[in-house]
């Protein structure tokens, strides 16, 4: 081949690969522009969710609502929270793949966390005869008090999905040296050595319960905020005898720690 | 107890509006940003309930306006983004609390009587000098966007530097208004404290001290 075809040839190429990296810049932004979009349609969702979570509880505030009423309402409530805590861990996935997930960690008394984490659940559990504990040490850890319950309501919500009627759900808090976390216990059917390999992964299903409620996001969700704050999240488990999924945090310095 | 609602929502402060009467309180609504400075000036409140969403002026903007009319009314900050800037820049902007959409009613009711047993709190002002930023109020110290933490005593230091920024603090002025009676040890204290301040706040970028010591009369922040 002459001099003069290997230089057209090569200009050639190079068009090509421009062509081709113009092409997927422009792909890129499309992905994004897409992303940002649905993110902005799940924001969107709160609005709703805001109203129809007052009004059900000013209107059971009133007194005199027959009681089938109120079962039901409060049953209602219960389904406006699921749907709060799917928007809330959609738009954590969003923040995190833009690498927007900022924290404002700040001195959290790990007692009174989980006792606001809780209250939610109470009548979930109650309806399914569960027996949810609450207890454990007096600590502090550093954490953005917000995603913390998001992580907390996530695992607390998991252990009540899993957990047979009738058995038990302790959340604990602790500390050691260093660390402070919380750990969630369950009396579920326990999870396969198989299952736990995947557990924390988005949209991961266990296929033993790939018919149950749930969106595949919330331990991955509660995972990504507590190793956004230096923390860890891990699982002991045995098939047939419960499961304990524990979250550790950097202890507060603060004096009551 | 009377309570200023802003909320553009029209359902939201309808519900909220009622839910709150039922309470016990005396419910204005406004819905937009004007609309409740407006309605600010005119009555004394005991509490603002504010949407951070408005058409308009939005409701960090109001809460600022509030403050710079030393209006110091509790204000309650709902919030449609539970992100950290949203909530930051509420606090920042004078706000005692923040919520985050959606709540629950009961949690509004908790938070509303907390802020009702503080009652309205005088602010200082963010004190800025250079690229250094303290907020007395809610404690925060930046450098240069940073977060710098102090503790409490570290933070009173340099509060005192900061109020006084390019004017000598001598070491005894230092030690009566951090330490007061409480200490009668030697005054090295005071130069071990500038230290530690010293040492979270300077940067390996930094070409001079950014707390300057003035031998024998005391410690001076530097103004610019």
């Amino acid at each position: 081949m002459g001099a003069l075809a290997i230089a057209v040839q090569e200009r050639r190429r190079r068009a090509a690969v421009d062509a081709l990296r113009a092409e997927l810049s422009a792909l890129r932004r499309r992905t994004d522009d897409e992303r940002r979009r649905t993110a902005d349609a799940v924001h969107a969702l709160r609005g709703p969710l805001t109203v129809m979570g007052a009004e059900v509880d000013v209107y059971l505030r009133e007194e005199g609502v027959a009681p089938a009423a109120r079962e039901l309402l409060a049953s209602v409530r219960e389904e406006v929270d699921a749907m709060s805590r799917i928007v809330a861990n959609l738009l954590t996935v969003a923040a995190i793949d833009e690498h927007r997930l900022r924290l404002n960690p700040v001195p959290v008394v790990l007692l009174d966390a989980i006792e606001t984490a809780a209250r939610p659940f109470r009548r979930a559990a109650a309806a399914k005869r569960l027996t949810l504990q609450l207890g454990g040490e007096r600590c502090q850890a550093r954490a953005d008090p917000e995603r913390l319950q998001q992580a907390l309501g996530n695992l607390i919500d998991n252990a009540i999905k899993y957990t047979e009627p009738g058995g038990d759900v302790s959340v604990t808090a602790w500390c050691a040296a260093g660390q402070a976390g919380v750990t969630v216990t369950d009396s579920g059917p326990g999870i396969s050595a198989a299952a736990r390999a995947h557990l924390f992964e988005r949209y991961y299903r266990e296929p033993a319960r790939a018919n149950s409620r749930g969106s595949g996001l919330g331990l991955a969700i509660c995972r990504e905020i507590i190793t956004a704050h230096g923390g860890s999240v891990w699982v002991d488990s045995e098939e047939g005898r419960g499961s304990a999924f524990t979250l550790a945090l950097p202890r507060s310095a603060g004096a009551a720690g | 107890m009377r309570l200023l609602l802003v909320e553009d929502d029209v359902k939201l402060a309808r519900v909220l509006a009622k839910g709150l009467e039922r309470e016990g309180y005396a419910i204005d609504v406004a819905d937009t940003g004007d609309d409740a400075l407006e309605q600010a000036r005119q009555r004394s409140y005991d509490g603002v309930v504010l949407d951070v969403m408005l058409p308009g002026r939005d409701g960090f903007s109001v809460c600022r306006e509030l403050r710079r009319n030393e209006l110091w009314v509790p204000v309650l900050m709902l919030t449609a983004r539970g992100d950290v800037s949203d909530r930051i820049r509420g606090l920042d902007a004078g706000a005692d609390d923040y919520l985050v959409k959606p709540f629950d009613f009961g949690e509004l009711l908790a938070r509303l009587r907390a802020l009702f047993r503080r009652g309205p709190t005088e602010r200082a002002d963010v004190l800025e000098v250079g690229d250094l930023r303290i907020d007395p109020n809610t404690r925060r110290v930046t450098r240069h966007g940073e977060d710098v933490e102090l503790t409490a005593r570290e933070m009173a230091v340099l509060e005192i530097l900061a109020r006084n920024a390019g004017q000598v603090v001598s070491r005894t002025e230092l030690l009566d208004q951090v330490w007061e009676e409480e200490y009668d040890g030697s005054q090295n204290v005071v130069d071990v404290y500038v230290g530690y301040v010293r040492k979270k706040l300077e940067t390996p970028s930094d070409d001079r001290r950014i707390i300057r010591t003035v031998r024998g009369v005391g410690f001076v922040l530097e103004a610019d």
